[in-house]
């Protein structure tokens, strides 16, 4: 009896615990549930506000690596800029690049991909490695050229100017000839 | 008509060899009567080519679809507006009016200077007729406008052909400035060989002094005027038409426009220096020389094919001519370089490296550094294909990086150069005529700064457009100030007096004035954004400031086109300004032919342009593009100052009334101030 009673207690206490048990476990599926219900739209949230910024970052980078290329349809244009009606070459490249920036490829991979698939046409700017360093180089190279040669001429003319003449004294008479060259002369200067 | 067109070229085919054979035995005989019957050739050649350039103009006038050229670039429809734009819209019609051009100014210095200048107008009608020839082998030769149509009869002999109707004129050229862009440019390009004829004559004839600037001055504003509002209509048309929302992409033809007007400028600067001060001869024929070779090799450049454009001119066989005249030019030049060097010694002296002298050759340093870096970033994908079989594009971004640095520079010099005094300034003066612009400068870098153009090389833009219009002001004021106090007039009327005392000094400034608006245009550029997307009727987008509500769509039937309309309704602050109506035109003989029609709401502040850029092919919706551009409108009011400016230094100089008044004596004999060369009059003008 008091076995059983022990036993029933013992039930009593296990159906208790169980009780108990099951209390906790439905609290703890009611706080499960409750949290999904809270987590869901706070995620619903967060994906709302992050995705469009994502996407927007993704554009973003399309835009800016889209910058470095040019459209393949022989404008001359700056791909992500080419809007010429009907131009499909512009409209393929763009969702290519599209898909590779969603892709998370990296930049490298990006230009190889399209420097395979077009040339090295594709760039907007030449690459600043190889033979093509040698356009940006030009421009820098004709600058010192041309300053150093500059300030060659300018030193070598002030060294061959002549030292200034004294102003004369007051009262001091020249000829006609003499006048009428330093009239010339300031007018050069001056007029004109 | 045709058989007509095409004798009277040949005609003047010949009479172009005759009047530079015979110019050439004239010279060397000095035979009058040779030297007059060339002169007359020389004339008869211009008028000739004036008769085919109407001829065929007359043939696309009456719709003559015997002929391939009329074929090809006009159809019945085409507006009479447009049939004269059809002229130089394709390869051999564009050539002929490149002669007629040339011939417009050739028979002008033929008049102008018929009894003038003996010794060295037989030089400069030689020097005009060789380029006349060389045109007239291309227009009678190689790529004759005067071609027939023709087909295999029954007989398997060829027969004329007429067709019904042609292919009607390329859509991107049916725009009004498409009719008065070509025309200034080319009016630019063929301008220059008149300063070109001059120099080489000059130097051939080892003629005294510094008299072929004097004549060519005038000739080579025209030219340089004609250039630029030819590069700014270029732009323009590029904006409005293509679409892209931009006026100035790198591309080859742009820079090939753009190189002789480099070395234009370079050209129009220097010269002063020779002028005064007897300086850099050596240096102003080159520059001549050169701007002439550019203008040669940027119609190359435009017609041969070697560089890839979207508006270049189709692929030809006309490289090797260009070329090779390019070539003989280049010899030529040299020769008579060398065999008269002597005659260009120049009397080079400098007082000090803060001069105006100095500030020209910088000025002309970094011209030239813009214009050998825009020339080698244009020819560097076939120099790339040359030496290593790849063909790399340099395209607008390398330009910018290389060009915005160069151009910020060259503004610095606008606004230094005319403070500094020749020979020499001195250090006061230097605080005197750069404490209101410095100022002016800074407080447009901040006014740029709290506008929120907040952009550094835009900052230091605005900065210098500050400081250059400081120095403009600054120089007007000082004039006025003393026309003012002498004559009692109103400082307005001064500064009027005072310009038009010397046109070409003032002239200048109000050039350098449309350059300062030209440059805060450019730097609005940096804040350029844009947005593109498919719209349903009423629905609305933001752009900045503004909301775009796409009202409604129509299509509307013209007589040459129908263009599909989407009505954009443009609101800022939920006020109506205005509406806007893009649209994309499809043209009637040729199905592949289509265009766009940019709509443009357009502020001192900034522009909305609006394109309506095709259907969405997911969603059949229309898809509209639109972009904030700050400043653009900027550029275009510029190239008006530009314009205005140049056509003031073309006036001649109105002379200073005198007022005769004791002057008292002072110790210093104004005589003996006169002499002394290191004391300027009025430090920092001119």
């Amino acid at each position: 009896m008091i076995n059983r009673s022990r036993s029933k207690f013992v039930i009593l206490r296990a159906s208790d615990k169980d009780a108990r048990r099951t209390s906790t476990s439905n609290n703890a599926t009611t706080f499960r549930v409750k949290l999904r219900r809270l987590i869901a739209p706070l995620v619903a949230i967060v994906l709302l506000a992050v995705l469009p910024l994502l996407a927007q970052q993704q554009s973003d980078r399309a835009k800016q690596i889209g910058g470095k290329f040019q459209c393949m349809c022989s404008c001359n244009q700056i791909l992500t800029q080419c809007n010429h009606v009907g131009c499909t070459v512009s409209t393929s490249m763009l969702k290519e690049l599209g898909a590779m920036v969603n892709r998370g490829d990296s930049e490298d991979k990006i230009t190889q991909t399209f420097v395979q698939e077009f040339g090295t046409t594709v760039y907007a700017e030449p690459p600043k490695s190889g033979f093509s360093l040698v356009a940006w180089l030009m421009p820098v190279f004709y600058f010192l050229i041309g300053a150093a040669i500059v300030v060659f001429f300018i030193n070598k003319w002030r060294k061959q100017a002549p030292a200034p003449v004294a102003v004369a004294p007051a009262g001091v008479h020249i000829s006609p000839e003499a006048y009428e060259r330093a009239r010339s002369q300031a007018n050069r200067d001056t007029e004109d | 008509m045709d058989v007509f067109g095409s004798f009277t070229l040949l005609l003047a085919f010949v009479c172009a060899v005759y009047a530079l054979v015979g110019g050439i035995a004239a010279i060397i005989t000095r035979h009058p009567l040779l030297v007059k019957s060339t002169r007359q050739a020389g004339m008869a050649t211009c008028v000739l080519i004036f008769i085919a350039t109407f001829s065929l103009e007359y043939l696309l006038f009456t719709d003559n679809f015997s002929q391939a050229y009329v074929v090809s670039h006009s159809n019945r429809d085409l507006s009479a507006f447009y049939k004269v734009a059809a002229l130089w819209s394709g390869q051999e019609g564009s050539l002929l009016f490149w002669s007629f051009l040339l011939s417009v100014y050739v028979i002008s210095v033929l008049i102008a200077y018929r009894n003038k200048n003996g010794e060295l107008m037989p030089y400069v009608g030689v020097v005009l007729a060789g380029v006349q020839t060389f045109f007239l082998i291309l227009n009678n030769f190689v790529e004759s406008p005067f071609k027939t149509l023709a087909t295999v009869g029954a007989s398997g002999m060829l027969e004329p052909f007429t067709r019904l109707d042609g292919n009607g004129l390329n859509p991107l050229l049916q725009y009004p400035e498409m009719v008065i862009h070509p025309p200034n440019l080319y009016s630019g390009y063929t301008g220059f060989t008149i300063p070109f004829a001059f120099a080489l004559a000059a130097l051939l004839a080892r003629y005294p002094g510094e008299k072929w600037i004097h004549l060519t001055r005038k000739w080579t504003m025209i030219a340089w005027c004609f250039q630029s509002v030819g590069i700014l209509l270029g732009a323009h048309w590029a904006y409005a038409v293509l679409g892209w929302g931009g006026y100035w992409g790198w591309d080859p033809v742009e820079n090939a426009s753009l190189l002789p007007w480099l070395t234009g400028t370079a050209f129009l600067h220097s010269v002063m220096m020779q002028e005064k001060r007897g300086m850099m001869k050596v240096w102003n024929v080159w520059l001549v020389f050169c701007t002439f070779l550019l203008c040669i090799l940027g119609t190359f450049l435009t017609r041969s094919g070697i560089v890839s454009s979207v508006h270049a001119f189709a692929n030809s066989h006309i490289g090797p001519w260009f070329v090779s005249f390019l070539a003989l030019t280049l010899l030529v030049c040299f020769v008579a370089y060398i065999k008269n060097r002597d005659y260009l010694k120049s009397e080079n002296q400098l007082d000090s490296m803060i001069s105006r002298e100095s500030s020209f050759l910088f000025n002309n340093l970094l011209f030239l550094v813009a214009c050998i870096a825009v020339l080698s970033g244009t020819l560097f994908p076939v120099f790339s294909e040359w030496f290593t079989s790849n063909r790399i594009s340099v395209g607008a971004p390398f330009f910018n990086k290389i060009m915005i640095p160069v151009g910020l520079a060259l503004l610095f010099l606008t606004g230094v150069g005319p403070l500094l005094a020749w020979r020499k300034t001195s250090g006061d003066s230097l605080k005197r005529n750069f404490g209101w612009p410095v100022i002016v400068g800074l407080l447009s870098g901040a006014a740029a700064y709290f506008l929120h153009y907040r952009d550094s090389y835009s900052i230091i833009c605005f900065i210098l457009c500050g400081f250059v219009f400081g120095t403009i002001v600054m120089e007007f004021y000082r004039g006025a100030k003393v026309i003012s106090a002498r004559t009692g007039m109103s400082m307005i009327m001064g500064a009027q007096e005072l310009a038009m005392r010397n046109t070409r000094r003032y002239g200048g400034y109000v050039v350098h004035f449309g350059m300062v608006l030209i440059f805060i245009g450019l730097a609005g550029s940096a804040f350029n954004t844009d947005v593109q997307r498919p719209m349903n009727l009423g629905e609305s987008m933001k752009l900045g400031p503004y909301t775009l509500i796409l009202q409604s769509a129509d299509t509307k039937a013209e007589k040459n086109y129908t263009a599909q309309r989407m009505i954009v309704e443009v609101l800022k602050d939920n006020q109506q300004l205005m509406l806007l109506y893009p649209e994309k035109r499809q043209f009637q003989g040729n199905e592949q032919a289509s265009g766009t029609m940019v709509s443009i709401y357009s502020t001192l502040r900034e522009d909305v342009y609006v394109v309506f850029a095709g259907i969405d092919p997911d969603t059949n919706l229309p898809v509209i593009h639109a972009f904030l551009n700050p400043l653009v409108k900027w550029i275009w009011l510029g190239g008006v100052w530009v314009v205005m400016g140049t056509l003031l230094a073309l006036m001649p100089n109105r002379r200073a009334a005198l007022a005769v008044a004791p002057v008292p004596q002072t110790a210093t004999s104004p005589i003996a101030q006169a002499l002394n060369p290191s004391v300027t009059l009025r430090e920092g003008h001119d």
